[in-house]
C-alpha cells in the first residue's frame, strides 16, 4: 500500500488541518474564507475516520461517506445565505449579520 | 514502510501548505485552487489507502461539486481583501495549541499501528444495505429540513423586500 505510514502520523496531519481550520475561523472575516476552514475541520475529522478504518474495520468508511454528503449539503446552504445576503445588503460581514433573526 | 514516510511527509507538506494559501491568499480566486488542491490531495490519501470509492467520492462531491458552487459564489459575490483581525494572533496560539494537545494525546496513548486492510467494494456495499441503510432515511429527513431551512430564510427575506 502506497501511503502505510503510522498511525500516528495520520493524526498528526489530522490535526494539522483541523488547527488551520481553527485558525481561520477565528481570523478570518470573510464568510467564503470561513466555510473553506469549516470544510477543512469536516475533512480533518474524515481522514481520523478513514485511517482507523483503515485498521481495523469498514464501518469509519461508511461514516466518511454520510459526512461528505452532509458536508456538500452545508456548504450549498451556507453559500445560498451568503448570495442572498450579498443581494440585499451589498456586502457579506460575518460579524453585522443580525438579519437572520426573525 | 520508509518509501510510505516519504510519499506521506509530500501529501502533508502540500495538504497544510494548500490548507494556509487557502485562508491566506489575497485574491479569493486563488483561494478557491488552493482550496481544490488540498481537496484533492486528501483523495489521494483516501486512494492511497486503498479506498478507490471513498476517493472518487471525494473528488466528485468536494473537489467537483462543492468547489463549483464556491467558484459560482466568488463570481456572484467577490471579495474585497480585509485584513485579518486583531484575533488572529490568539488564533495562531490555538491553533499551535490543538496541534501540540492532540499529538502529545495521540502519541501518550500508545495507539498501536495495526496492518493496514483492503475492502472491497462488494464488501462495502453489503455491509452499507446491511447496517446503515435505515440512516439513509433518517439522513433524507436532514435534506430535507436543510433545503426547507434554505427556502425559508429565502423566501421570507423576499417576502419582507
Amino acid at each position: 500500500m502506497l501511503l502505510a505510514a503510522d498511525v500516528h502520523y495520520y493524526l498528526f496531519l489530522s490535526f494539522s488541518l483541523f488547527a488551520v481550520g481553527v485558525y481561520g475561523l477565528l481570523s478570518r472575516k470573510s464568510v467564503i474564507r470561513m466555510l473553506f476552514s469549516v470544510e477543512m475541520i469536516i475533512n480533518a475529522a474524515n481522514i481520523n475516520f478513514v485511517i482507523f478504518s483503515a485498521q481495523r474495520n469498514v464501518h469509519g468508511e461508511i461514516f466518511a461517506f454520510f459526512t461528505i454528503g452532509l458536508a456538500a449539503l452545508e456548504a450549498a446552504i451556507g453559500l445560498a445565505i451568503v448570495i442572498v445576503f450579498y443581494k440585499r445588503f451589498g456586502e457579506v460581514i460575518p460579524s453585522k449579520i443580525r438579519n437572520l433573526r426573525w | 514502510m520508509m518509501g510510505s514516510n516519504v510519499y506521506f511527509w509530500i501529501i502533508y507538506a502540500v495538504i497544510v501548505v494548500s490548507a494556509i494559501v487557502a485562508l491566506e491568499a489575497t485574491s479569493l480566486l486563488w483561494a478557491a485552487i488552493s482550496f481544490v488542491i488540498l481537496l484533492s490531495e486528501i483523495a489521494i490519501v483516501y486512494f492511497g489507502l486503498g479506498m478507490p470509492v471513498l476517493g472518487g467520492v471525494q473528488l466528485a462531491v468536494y473537489a467537483g461539486g462543492v468547489t463549483i458552487l464556491v467558484l459560482f459564489a466568488i463570481m456572484l459575490v467577490g471579495e474585497s481583501y480585509k485584513k485579518p483581525s486583531g484575533k488572529a494572533v490568539t488564533a495562531i496560539v490555538l491553533s499551535l495549541l490543538i496541534v501540540l494537545i492532540g499529538v502529545g494525546v495521540s502519541f501518550l496513548s500508545a495507539l498501536d499501528t495495526f496492518p493496514y486492510k483492503v475492502y472491497s467494494t462488494e464488501f462495502l456495499g453489503t455491509i452499507f444495505v446491511r447496517y446503515y441503510s435505515i440512516f439513509t432515511i433518517v439522513l433524507g429527513f436532514i435534506v430535507a429540513a436543510m433545503l426547507y431551512l434554505g427556502n425559508a430564510i429565502i423566501g421570507k427575506k423576499r417576502e419582507a423586500k
